[in-house]
């Protein structure tokens, strides 16, 4: 195809070079949420844990399975993220520190909600745990948006989906097996899922727009 | 000072040149977020009218479900009025990043706030604190990516009163919702429309 040249002087070189930074910049995006994917499996297996201690063994300081569990994936997120800074040669880009600012403000809204809600023993209400999915989902859409990822968009959906039905079904046995199947199943094959597509050694490498 | 060039061959100029273009990045991004201060206000007035609506006639159920349809009809119309003034929305990265924000944290509380009154739960105090925390969550996203501080207080306040929701006497919590829609909703939408209009003028000023 011959360069042709618009109104704005905008040559055909300089779209392409422009539509491949942007790609580039939404593939670094999509690494680096695949490189932090393994905080998806963590929460996964948190929420598993806590689930289970709760459900099974709820004779063994039942009441506090969920703080117990939370502040230990709180401890074990950041020091896995201390880990990770150690790992030189990573730098993040504009929406590298965009994805990260959704996950991040995410992550502080909901430790306020669930905390309040804890101590104030307002966590057995079906609008506290549709709000926690909706809140998730709310971040993956963000996320899945800003990244332009197909499978990103699909986990949001259900999320959403998730929040809406604990609403519609209306019943303690519904809700239980709803939150196990958001918060275990989806959190951890998506985390597995985005750790696959992260290429190995990638990820944000020392380049900055 | 010399021009200055380092080890990987990045010299002051470079450097100056990348620190504009990211600062004109974020101006246009908050202008994107300027430029729809009137939402904030529009949307401000609407659950405010709700509240006082749903006062005077707590038997009436559809106070919210026709608040809230002439909120988006409203809404509609005013964007259809600003299109044909000439208004687009901001082109850059940053703005769309923005625009992506708040079109997902509209989504998450129209799905939340109609499944909840379908189903009779818009009373829980969990209801409430859940919507202040979308809300505040989305002002604070925008904020870390704008690098606006004005916009961090007003995401502190929204988060504020998810947590006040819970603390306060169940006799209280609509007094946290309306001094939230007062100061989050209202008072930043008049914030950002003033902005607007400096903007506007300063441009125009620059023209003459």
């Amino acid at each position: 195809m011959a360069e042709f040249e618009q109104e704005g002087g905008t040559t055909r070189d300089e779209l392409v070079q422009r539509v491949e930074l942007m790609e580039r910049l939404i593939a670094e995006g999509r690494q680096y949420t695949g490189r932090n994917s393994w905080i998806f499996v963590l929460w996964g297996l948190v929420d598993l844990t806590a689930w289970a201690w709760q459900n099974y063994s709820p004779h063994i300081g039942g009441r506090w399975a969920w703080p117990i569990c939370l502040a230990a994936g709180v401890v074990l997120t950041f020091v896995g993220k201390m880990m990770q800074k150690s790992d030189k040669g990573y730098s993040r880009s504009g929406v590298c520190s965009r994805v990260m600012a959704v996950w991040g403000m995410m992550g502080l809204a909901m430790g306020i909600y669930v905390a309040s809600a804890m101590w104030t023993h307002f966590d057995w209400q079906f609008s506290y745990i549709a709000g926690l999915l909706m809140m998730l989902g709310m971040a993956h859409a963000i996320s899945a948006m800003l990244l332009r990822w197909r499978m990103q968009g699909l986990v949001a959906a259900v999320y959403w989906a998730g929040g809406v039905a604990i609403f519609v079904c209306n019943s303690w046995r519904a809700t239980n097996a709803i939150m196990l199947f958001e918060m275990g199943v989806v959190m951890i094959l998506f985390g597995l899922y985005a750790m696959r597509k992260e290429p190995n050694g990638s990820g944000c490498k020392g380049e900055r727009a | 000072m010399t021009n200055m060039e380092r080890e990987d061959g990045t010299t002051r100029d470079d450097l100056v040149q990348r620190v504009a273009l990211m600062e004109a990045m974020i101006a246009e991004g908050r202008q994107t977020t300027v430029r729809f201060g009137w939402i904030f206000l529009l949307w401000g007035l609407i659950d405010l009218v709700g509240v006082g609506w749903g006062e005077l006639q707590p038997d009436f159920r559809w106070v919210w479900p026709i608040t809230i349809s002439a909120g988006f009809v409203l809404q509609f119309i005013i964007f259809a009025l600003r299109r044909k003034g000439g208004y687009r929305c901001g082109g850059s990265m940053r703005g769309r990043s923005v625009a992506a924000v708040w079109r997902m944290m509209g989504l998450t509380v129209l799905l939340y706030v109609v499944a909840a009154i379908v189903q009779h739960k818009a009373g829980q105090i969990s209801y409430i604190a859940a919507i202040l925390m979308f809300v505040g969550m989305a002002h604070a996203i925008s904020a870390v990516i704008l690098r606006w501080w004005a916009q961090g207080l007003v995401a502190g306040v929204w988060l504020a009163g998810g947590v006040a929701t819970f603390f306060v006497p169940r006799s209280y919590v609509l007094g946290v919702f309306i001094a939230e829609m007062c100061l989050g909703m209202v008072l930043f939408g008049l914030y950002a429309m003033w902005l607007e209009r400096r903007m506007s003028s300063e441009v125009q000023g620059e023209r003459a």
